[in-house]
């Protein structure tokens, strides 16, 4: 994973620790609390060995007072050290999932920012990894990686610190092994974080394997191939297990030899201190503090290899996020712009032309390697293209597939901006305005009805309209006669994407939405799902409702819908062909009237099956 | 733990080098508890004044022990660990051998993340179980054997009231672990509401966009975001306790072991030695207790993983090769369909839990396939029409025997499907999928995917049968050319012909396309399927039965089948079938007039 062995990436991080810095620092001011009680308990049982326990001191009068004294100290030391710990621990955690919640936060504002184009170019799925998954990595960076090898660092010193104090040609000799033991443990640890990477890397490979033979398992059993990809697993999966053996090999020499270096300094403290309590120069119990220390010493030098993969994955992980970061949005806000002024006159589409970003393009504006094949086309959508809409007018737009008539209400809602010519409103150009108060001046009927797994109340209100512009717009559009017969009526929950209702029903929803904030403006995309003529008629009714005394642009896909509107815009290819009404257009016999045919064509068509 | 026993063999096949880990454990194990020891004997020494000799040889004792004691230790975890590599190994060989014969049904009926992550997490579980779960287990216990007996050789009195703290360690571990599990099912939770959060926030992002929803999505989000972060700090809080009681079960051991072994030395009933010895062994004996509660929370998610990698283990290989299989020649072969029916949902019942349930409905009622009855002479050209989900692909699958088609029902050149070994029915039916999914290896490994030994020439045949030639040489290295994850370097109209072009390569007696050409223009997919019908002459005859939506491209088919709805509503030639009012010759009305449309 080459993405992860630049841990500089890792600084990114530190406006978002800087913010919890209070916690960070309380956290790890009590890191030398913790190293002092721990450094305290074996010199405390020094004191109880060569004060109350040799030969000598036995007699001493108050000897057994003293030592249950000695004893309640080292309890009391002892509670300490737990509460200091499990301070230290939390206050990290507490750090650790603030720093994750503000990250995931930041994420998620940031896509929301982000315009459509993001949106048609990169997966669901890979969005949600970067917001949920990506991060989650990371917690083990604070919580985990950072603090304990500070901790590990902070116990380090203060060992070698206290025992030089107490008698530093003890201390040297019985660190006498430290620097061969770190030779060794360098060299092992290369070779180890080799192998780790390797297994990475063949992991990566062996998945990317599984991934594809699952989703072509057709072509394999069509192709009979099942023995071929059955060999060409085990021979991953071989690889994996040769190198996976050589690194179980090296760790297990590792984690040994700590352990050998541990054992044999206690033999080098106890000949030399041996001597020395022969000499009379050192004491019984400095020799079992010492002991004790040399335990306390060595582990942490184990772990160092774990903690280098955790940086690693942290960095990988940071290496994804801050790329979602530094996407920006195609859309972007005017220095000075304004609101949405109350829509008055008109509104006006000048010499519009439109194409939506290629691939490459797209690619390379967003810097990530994993851009989603969305919108392959660099030819223009629209071409030229003027429409003037008046107030309290009804206009319909219709074309073939792919003729650009839904790009004209993303426009028009600024999901993108116009390559060349101007959108106004009221002539102000809405590049100038704020998109959500431009946005929020359109009653939108989106083609794709999507429905959250919620209320019916939240589905129709989206948390912003009061209870009684919900059930106004409701019955408007005469969606309150199925609510009503609802378990729940409208605190009715709907399942995912609103699976409990049938098509018709989530139509008339998000009409009776587009309806309750009494938008000044409707725009409606119609779903080209097809309906029986019994929901078709129920829609009609709807929309005829919905869109009485209003001023609408209707994208439509059924031309049976809109035969009541005061103009008809024919799209082909991007340009305005035809305009007038349903009479005028039929009567001109072009365009329009060949869609009305074959519309027609498949009407019949479907009734003459079933 | 049902579960536990039956796969047992996973851990005990390897019982080898288990018990070989074992010994060398209680090796190490024996001699990390005699070092403390000597190290022992050595302070009473001192104290009753040492020579230098001596003490030079006790400190050569433990050097020597210390070597010892490596070798063993790294004897035990290497036999150990290893074990658990081969069982990630061995589980995950016998995954994928199950995988690769279910039936595309299976596959259906689950999502690919979901099966995924069986093969990497739950694997990874099962495997921590056989090796550091194993290892942890056996320490903890040799430990404790160990280190009691020693302990109790010193003073059994000493012993019992320094055991008197770790029960009560123990206790209180397992209700750590207990409050954190809950916690962190309830993060998980939490967790997977703010993944639908998200999910829901880009699905219906124009929903969001279009109504200015941002601020308000912004605070659902952190609200939830916050609830998981509250969970995560609880479980945090409760597991950070887990330290401080353990370690205070460690220091009221040493406690009780200077508070009443220290009266002892004093009452000369223990010497400082041996006291110094029992405080080592305290040492070294909190850390298997507080392993026993992670150890126990491992066989836990190690049986949850095994139930689940079961699921996929115990699933029914609803299609495989008959017992007894009849053979279906070499020569050029018919296609019968008798009053077929068939319903998706019917078979994916089998797979139980794995089982993604919310799909069954809808995919039931999509492939279904009723009453059918189909005829291919042998070498003829049959084309298959209808709307999007009609049953014209499961119909290309019954052919393939990829669906359980009853008995009966599908007959190969007069031998019924069932009756014929699966390797070799496929290998006499050629079948270009609808998906045109390609494997990241080059161009030609694909067309040879089939056939992985054919010749350079038999490649570059096919290609050129399939129109590759010209795309083929603006390819950076031609047929070498890399084509990415599922053949994403190339167009997919290329994709297409790269898959017809890895059926013509097997040089089948049938061959079957299922909307094979869609992305490539209506005059090249009619001279691809002309080129299919030339070279198939040569070859003494190949059966062809193609699915198109184009009726321009397949109107010179000999016989069309019309599908509607699962059931075959209409047949005849082209001819014949403008002439009769219905589906064909609407749908052929209507590409007709959007063909004119689309030249206006």
């Amino acid at each position: 994973m080459p993405e992860g062995r630049d841990l500089t990436v890792l600084r990114r991080l530190v406006p978002f620790i800087r913010v919890h810095s209070s916690i960070v620092v309380a956290s790890a001011l009590l890191l030398p609390a913790l190293a002092a009680s721990q450094l305290v308990q074996p010199y405390l049982i020094r004191i109880a060995i060569d004060g109350y326990l040799t030969p000598a001191s036995r007699g001493v009068p108050g000897a057994l007072s003293g030592l249950t004294g000695l004893v309640l100290l080292f309890v009391a030391v002892l509670f300490g050290e737990m509460i200091v710990r499990f301070a230290q621990i939390y206050l990290m955690q507490l750090a650790g999932q603030r720093i994750m919640h503000d990250l995931r936060c930041t994420v998620f504002r940031h896509v929301q920012r982000l315009s459509m184009s993001f949106f048609d170019r990169y997966p669901v799925g890979q969005t949600m990894t970067r917001v949920t998954s990506d991060v989650e990595a990371l917690n083990d960076l604070v919580s985990q990686g950072i603090v304990s090898i500070a901790r590990d660092l902070t116990m380090v010193v203060g060992i070698i610190g206290v025992m030089l104090w107490v008698d530093w040609r003890l201390t040297l000799a019985s660190f006498v092994v430290v620097p061969l033991l770190l030779g060794i443990l360098a060299f092992l640890r290369t070779r180890l974080r080799a192998a780790y990477d390797r297994v990475r890397s063949l992991v990566a490979r062996q998945n990317a394997f599984l991934q594809e033979t699952i989703s072509g398992i057709e072509v394999v059993q069509a192709f009979v191939q099942e023995r071929r990809n059955q060999k060409d697993f085990a021979k991953v999966r071989g690889d994996i297990l040769e190198i996976e053996l050589h690194s179980v090999r090296l760790s297990s020499w590792l984690s040994a030899l700590v352990q050998a270096a541990t054992t044999v300094s206690t033999a080098l403290v106890l000949s030399y201190g041996g001597f020395g309590i022969i000499e009379s120069t050192v004491t019984l119990g400095i020799l079992v503090q010492f002991m004790m220390y040399l335990q306390r010493f060595y582990q942490p030098l184990e772990d160092l290899s774990d903690k280098y993969d955790t940086l690693q994955r942290a960095a990988a992980a940071t290496t994804k996020i801050f790329g979602l970061l530094d996407v920006e949005s195609e859309v972007r806000e005017a220095s000075n712009m304004v609101s949405m002024p109350h829509f008055r006159d008109r509104i006006e589409f000048k010499s519009v032309t439109f194409a939506y970003p290629s691939v490459s393009e797209a690619a390379a504006a967003a810097k990530l390697d994993e851009a989603n094949i969305a919108i392959s086309t660099a030819a223009p959508v629209l071409e030229n293209f003027n429409l003037t809409i008046h107030k309290g007018e009804k206009v319909a737009i219709v074309g073939a597939t792919g003729s650009g008539k839904s790009t004209v209400i993303k426009l028009l809602l600024r999901h993108y901006d116009v390559q060349k010519g101007s959108i106004t409103v009221d002539g102000i150009d809405i590049r100038g305005m704020d998109q959500q108060s431009l946005r929020r001046a359109f009653g939108t009927v989106p083609q794709d009805v999507f429905m959250f797994t919620d209320t019916i109340a939240a589905n129709v209100g989206l948390g912003v309209f009061d209870r009684e512009s919900i059930k106004d717009a409701a019955r408007v559009v005469e969606a309150d006669r199925f609510i009503m017969t609802l378990p729940d009526s409208y605190d009715t929950r709907l399942g995912e994407r609103g699976a409990n209702l049938s098509f018709g029903e989530r139509q008339l929803l998000a009409f009776a939405r587009a309806l309750a904030g009494g938008p000044a403006v409707l725009v409606l995309d119609e779903a080209t799902s097809s309906v029986d003529s019994e929901t078709e008629a129920q829609i009609q009714r709807a929309l005829d409702r919905l869109i009485e005394d209003r001023t609408a642009v209707i994208i439509a896909h059924r031309l049976s819908t809109i035969r009541n509107v005061d103009r008809i815009v024919v799209l082909h290819h991007g340009v305005i062909r035809e305009v007038g009404t349903h009479r005028e257009l039929l009567d001109l016999d072009g365009i329009y009237a060949r869609l009305h045919r074959l519309q027609l064509q498949e009407m019949v068509g479907a009734d003459g099956v079933t | 733990m049902d579960i536990l026993k039956r796969y047992l063999f996973l851990y005990t096949r390897h019982r080898g080098p288990y018990f070989l880990g074992a010994v060398f454990l209680i090796a190490t194990n024996a001699i990390a508890l005699a070092i403390p020891r000597v190290f022992g004997w050595a302070i009473d020494d001192l104290e009753a004044g040492a020579t230098r000799g001596l003490i030079l040889s006790y400190a050569g004792a433990i050097v020597v022990l210390a070597v010892f004691q490596t070798v063993m230790r790294v004897g035990s975890r290497i036999f150990v660990l290893s074990v658990s590599r081969r069982i990630d190994y061995e589980m995950k060989g016998m995954l994928h051998k199950r995988l690769i014969h279910l039936a595309p049904s299976f596959f259906a009926a689950t999502n690919t993340g979901d099966l995924m992550s069986r093969m990497t997490n739950d694997v990874m579980l099962v495997r921590a179980l056989g090796g550091p779960g194993v290892l942890y287990f056996f320490n903890a216990f040799v430990m404790y054997a160990l280190g009691l007996a020693y302990m109790v050789s010193i003073s059994w009195r000493l012993t019992l009231v320094v055991f008197l703290p770790l029960p009560i360690v123990a206790v209180l571990v397992r209700i750590l672990v207990h409050r954190v599990r809950d916690y962190v099912t309830r993060a998980r939770i939490a967790l997977s509401d703010l993944n639908t959060i998200v999910q829901e926030n880009l699905s219906g992002v124009m929903v969001v966009k279009s109504f200015a929803l941002e601020e308000a999505q912004n605070l659902r989000f952190e609200n939830q975001s916050a609830t998981y972060m509250d969970f995560g700090l609880r479980e945090a809080w409760t597991r950070a306790q887990m330290i401080p009681v353990v370690g205070l079960g460690g220091g009221l051991a040493a406690v009780v072991v200077i508070g009443f072994g220290g009266r002892m030395v004093s009452a000369g009933d223990l010497s400082i030695g041996d006291l110094v010895a029992v405080m080592s062994y305290v040492g070294v004996m909190v850390m298997p207790t507080v392993a026993l509660g992670w150890i126990l929370s491992l066989v836990q998610r190690g049986a949850a993983a095994l139930e689940r990698l079961d699921e996929v283990l115990v699933a029914p290989v609803t299609i495989s090769s008959p017992d007894s299989a009849r053979p279906i020649g070499d020569g050029p072969l018919s296609v019968v369909i008798k009053g077929l029916n068939f319903r998706y949902d019917d078979h994916l019942r089998n797979y139980g839990g794995i089982l993604k349930l919310d799909e069954t409905f809808e995919s039931g009622r999509r492939h279904a396939l009723h009453k059918i009855d189909f005829v291919a002479k042998e070498g003829g050209y049959v084309a298959i029409v209808g709307r999007v989900g009609s049953g014209k692909s499961t119909l290309l699958k019954a052919i393939q025997h990829l669906i359980e088609v009853p008995e009966g029902s599908v007959f190969l050149g007069g031998v019924d499907v069932v009756e014929v070994e699966l390797d070799e029915l496929r290998q006499r039916v050629g079948f270009v999928p609808q998906d045109d999914f390609l494997f990241s290896t080059t161009v030609f490994d694909n067309i040879a995917y089939g056939q992985p030994d054919a010749s350079r020439g038999e490649v570059d045949t096919a290609a050129q049968i399939a129109g590759l030639l010209v795309d083929l040489e603006c390819l950076p290295d031609g047929l070498d050319t890399v084509v990415g994850e599922r053949g994403a370097t190339l167009s997919g109209g290329q994709r297409q012909r790269v898959a017809v072009a890895r059926a013509i390569l097997i040089d089948s007696p049938i061959l079957l396309l299922d909307n094979a050409l869609s992305n490539v223009d209506a005059e090249t997919e009619r001279k691809i399927l002309d080129g299919l019908r030339a070279n198939a002459a040569s070859n003494a005859g190949r059966t062809l039965v193609v699915v198109s939506n184009r009726i321009g491209a397949i109107q010179d088919a000999d016989h069309i089948y019309v599908m509607d709805e699962g059931r075959v509503v209409n047949h005849g030639s082209h001819a014949q079938l403008i002439q009769r009012p219905g589906l064909y010759a609407d749908m052929f009305e209507q590409q007709r007039l959007s063909a004119e449309l689309e030249k206006l």
